[in-house]
Formats: structure tokens, sequence, C-alpha cells
């Protein structure tokens, strides 16, 4: 008997496992058995955020997140999306470009033997009328360097029908610690890139003089700002969670937690800024430039962003309890507006999920759209709804 | 036109409830999960019914719904959890108490070792007989890299199971 023979008695034999009988629906959606979709409402959350003040009630309990259909009304939210994956054994690394309204699969584009591609960042206001910019962070392979791995950042560009239609150049080429490079961020325009890595330096002595090869210590955390045509980096003393421009392009903002921070727990965070127009300056010391999101009441910050009016920090924090995974979220004015922290809301889900959800979050300048990767999970929030458009193995980064 | 007011909703449960829960079964291993995971697309389908015209369409979205659910279990199934959960071992483990024979669980087995694309290729085209569009359709890729992902898929169950070809 071949192969195909065999595979198809076996199936029809397990096949067979299953009685055909009534199985009657639940009359409610279930609450164990199968993970909820719990983050969706971590959306719902912060979307109301940053759309308005409203208030949650306490104990609402989580409504089913309906899957999108091609007759969803997206607004001003960009057609396409790009959803990046590495490389694994089985598979190369590519990217995905999607449809925003039902998830749909416009097309995959592979990368190279050897590359990998690690994150992406959109440029909105490239300038172009042919489509959309992004720049793509690609691993490239075995750096100069010992311990090196070389990186690059690519200038794609995908059409507005959501066609990919040319690689750019790669304007920035680094040697860093192999998979570290994260948290790609760039400007309105896209003239001004970050990115965090830790560093594969190391310092050599000969002849009784030590010198440093090497771009940081091997393992130091750090943060590199790239802009008219120069690369300053500087040495980040917390893990870097997340880089951002302001909308004005004039601040770059990272989001700092404690290298010891448990998932739940108690880490301390901070937000601090750096003036881009001295791109010699480093971290500023100076506390006013500081928002320290720190550990509020347990509950471990998740994910932070600029509000669109670049007026306040959008931080979504999660704490788990024994049964229960609480998301809340906080509008935090920015330094010299004035004011305190605002609670905005907090939802309490029974669920069973892992403990390490990767939370992506990513909203378009130009829509109150939001975008969220949760797990395995894509959703679209839109119009105070959220929707599930993909589901699948998660990307490693996504933008629009 | 299937609506959520339709009485062919509940017609259309019944009709394909169950080879949508055998579906399953081949992916996840055991019957009460291949329930769970159909009733819950069901579930969401009654509160958002999407508006397809045919039932045939209805089915592609439904299948392709009910493989995502699939993919989400053993996913989770992988990763550490912070309390215990009922876990039953697919029916072709040796743990298991199923009725299937030694030969059909060592192809079973041998499939589950494969990638999951080619898993999926695999069970629809030799279980559900669809042809490659409908398998494009419900994964969410081309026919021609449907092609390409089962000859692959083939030569690798060939080589788990030691088959000379």
């Amino acid at each position: 008997m071949n192969v195909e023979d065999r595979l198809k008695a076996a199936l029809q034999g397990t096949a067979k496992l299953v009685e055909d009988r009534p199985r009657p629906l639940p009359a409610a959606p279930r609450r164990q058995g199968l993970p909820r979709f719990m983050p969706a409402w971590a959306a719902l959350v912060v979307a109301l955020v940053v759309l308005g003040p409203f208030v949650l009630p306490d104990g609402e309990p989580d409504a089913p997140i309906p899957m999108s259909s091609p007759s969803l009304a997206i607004g001003t939210a960009p057609e396409v999306y790009v959803a990046v994956y590495g490389a694994t054994e089985n598979r190369k690394s590519r990217f995905e470009i999607r449809s925003t309204a039902t998830g749909e699969l416009r097309q995959i584009n592979e990368a190279g033997n050897g590359e990998s591609f690690v994150s992406i960042a959109a440029i909105p206001d490239d300038g172009g009328k042919e489509g959309n910019s992004f720049y793509l962070l690609t691993r490239l392979g075995a750096g100069t360097q010992p311990r090196c791995t070389q990186y690059t950042v690519y200038r794609i560009q995908i059409s507005t029908d959501g066609n990919f239609s040319s690689w750019g150049t790669n304007s920035i080429t680094f040697e860093a610690l192999d998979g570290t490079p994260a948290n790609l961020a760039t400007n309105s325009k896209g003239d001004q890139i970050a990115y965090s890595y830790e560093g594969c330096g190391r310092k050599v002595r000969e002849g009784g003089i030590e010198t440093h090869i090497g771009d940081g210590l091997s393992g130091e955390q750090r943060i590199a700002h790239h802009w008219a045509g120069t690369t300053t980096s500087w040495y980040a003393d917390k893990l870097v969670r997340n880089l951002a421009y302001s909308p004005d392009g004039r601040t770059l903002a990272a989001f700092l937690q404690s290298r010891d921070a448990k998932d739940g727990g108690a880490p301390s965070a901070q937000l601090r800024f750096t003036n881009v127009g001295n791109p010699h300056s480093g971290f500023t010391d100076e506390r006013e430039n500081e928002i320290a999101l720190g550990a509020d009441n347990g509950f471990g910050l998740v994910n932070a962003m600029f509000s669109p009016d670049g007026k306040r920090i959008v931080a979504l924090r999660s704490e788990s309890r024994q049964f229960v995974r609480e998301y809340k979220v906080t509008g935090l004015p920015l330094p010299r507006a004035g004011g305190g922290p605002r609670s905005l809301g907090s939802l309490k889900l029974s669920v069973d999920h892992p403990a390490n959800l990767h939370v992506l979050m990513e909203q378009h300048p130009s829509s109150e759209a939001l975008l969220f990767q949760v797990g395995d999970t894509t959703f679209l929030h839109i119009g105070q709804q959220s929707h599930i458009i993909a589901i699948g193995e998660a990307p490693s980064d996504l933008a629009w | 036109m299937i609506t959520e007011a339709s009485p062919a909703l509940p017609a259309f449960y019944r009709e394909h409830q169950t080879g949508l829960v055998r579906l399953a079964m081949m992916l996840v291993g055991d019957e009460a999960t291949a329930e769970d995971v159909v009733q819950d697309v069901f579930v969401r389908l009654h509160r958002n019914t999407p508006s397809l015209r045919d039932e045939q369409k209805l089915l592609a979205y439904v299948r392709s719904a009910v493989l995502n659910g699939c993919r989400s279990v053993l996913r989770r199934r992988k990763l550490i959890r912070r309390h215990a959960e009922r876990y039953e071992p697919p029916a072709w483990s040796a743990e298991s108490q199923a009725m299937l024979g030694e030969d059909h669980r060592e192809v079973m087995r041998a499939l589950h070792r494969l990638p999951r694309r080619q898993r999926e290729v695999l069970v629809l085209r030799f279980y559900a007989d669809l042809p490659d569009e409908e398998i494009a359709t419900t994964l969410r890729i081309r026919p021609s890299t449907v092609r390409s992902t089962m000859s692959r898929a083939l030569s690798a169950l060939e080589r788990e199971l030691g088959d000379a070809s």
C-alpha cells in the first residue's frame, strides 16, 4: 500500500472515532476549555483611551469578538497592513501583505538566503503618491567581528493596492549581538530611524594598551538614532520595551523596563526622552524629561505609545492573579503638560491563556483605527468594535 | 443569502457539524477539544454571520475558522500554563484508549511530526477530498503553493514512515 493509501485509511479510521450524533450548541459562550480572545477587550480599553475619556464599567462580561468580513468599513485606515515573520528551521523569513478589512493574504515576499526580517515600521508621510514606504529591519548574517551579527534596514515600497514594488536602498548597516535588535521606529517623514539592540563590542588589550572594538560592550542594551547620515548610539541602563517618535518628530521616547521584571510583576518602568534636534544629546538626566511608569499596584507595563495628538502617553498594563488576567490603561500627560496620571478604565476577565503574550499595538496617524496582535490573533479595532482579522502564526512585528 | 436571522444557519450546523468535528479531530487529536473548536466557531458565527451568498462559500469560511481554532489549541498546548487543565492525549498516542489500529496510529503520529501547513494540506486533500483551489481558499494561500506544499508533504511523510517510493 503506498503512502497516500495508508494516509487515507488512517484519516478515515481516525474520523470514525467521531460518532455522527447531534451536538447542540451551548446557550452562552464558553468560559473554559478553549482560550478566550482575552486581549481583545484590552484593545477596546486602549482604543477608548485614545478616542475618548470613557469609563469602563467594572465586571462587564467580555463579548465574543466577531470575525471580520469583506463588508467591514475601515474608513481612513490603510487598506493593507504588513506582518513580518522571522526565519525558522523549516521556512524562510517573509513579510505578508494583508487586507486590513479581512486579513486576506495579498502577497508574500520571502527574504533572500540567510536573511531574516526582524521588525517593520511604516513611514506615514513619505510624500509618495504611488503607495506607502516601510523600513524593514533585517538580519543579514555573521558580522565582521567575533560574536557580532550584521543587520540592515531596507526601505521597501508597497503600492496602494497592496503589491510590493521595490526593495529600495538599505541606508543603515550595523552589527549587534544576534537576536537583540528590536523596536524599530521612524518619524513620520522617514528621515530619522531609531532601534534598540545589544552591543557585541569587546575590549582588546595588546602591548599594555586597551582598545575598545565595536559599538558598545557585549550584552549592553543600547539605542541608536540615525539622522542626516549620522548614527548616534547610547547606553540604556534598562531593557528597552518600545521606541516611538512624537508625531511632530522632535522627540524620541524610549519605554524602559527593569530587566528582572517578571510577567505581571512590578517592574520599574520609565519613559525617557531625547531631543532629536540634537542627535548627540542622548538621554537627558533632567527629571522633567522622565515619566515613571513604574509599578502601579503590581501592574506591569505591557506596551506604551503616543496618543495621536502627541499630548499623552497611552500605557497598557496587565496583572495576573490565580484565574484572572486584568488589563488597565492609564493616560499619562507628557512632561511640562501638567496634571497627573488619569485612570481610564480596567476590566477583569477569566481566561485560560499563556502567561507571556506578545502584544503589538499600532495606530495609524490618519485613522482612529487600532491594529493589535495578541498571541496568534490579529485584531482591528474600529468604530468602538473589535474584529478578528487573522488567526495563525504570530508575526514578530506588524505595521501599516 | 445566509444571514443571522435565516433559519438556514441551524440547518447548516446540523448538516456539517459532524464533518467539521472530524476535521478538527485530525488536527487536535481528541473529540472533546474538536467539539469545542467547532462549537465556538458556530457560536461566534451566530452573533455575526458574514453575508455570503451561497452555502459552499460559508462552508469554506467555517472550515477556515475551524482550522484557525485548531491552530490556537495546538499553540497553547506548547506553552507553560499557570494552572492545571484537562488534557486528553491524541487518539494516536500510545496513552490513548481510542480504538485505533497500530498502523493508523503510526501514520497519524508521522503526520503530526510534519510542519503545520503540510499537515493541514494533507488532511484537506486526503480526508476532506478538496481540490487545490478550495484548499487554497481555506488556508488563504495560492493554489500553486498548495501543489508545492502537497508534494513536499507526501515526500516528508514517506520519509517519516520509512516507505519505499
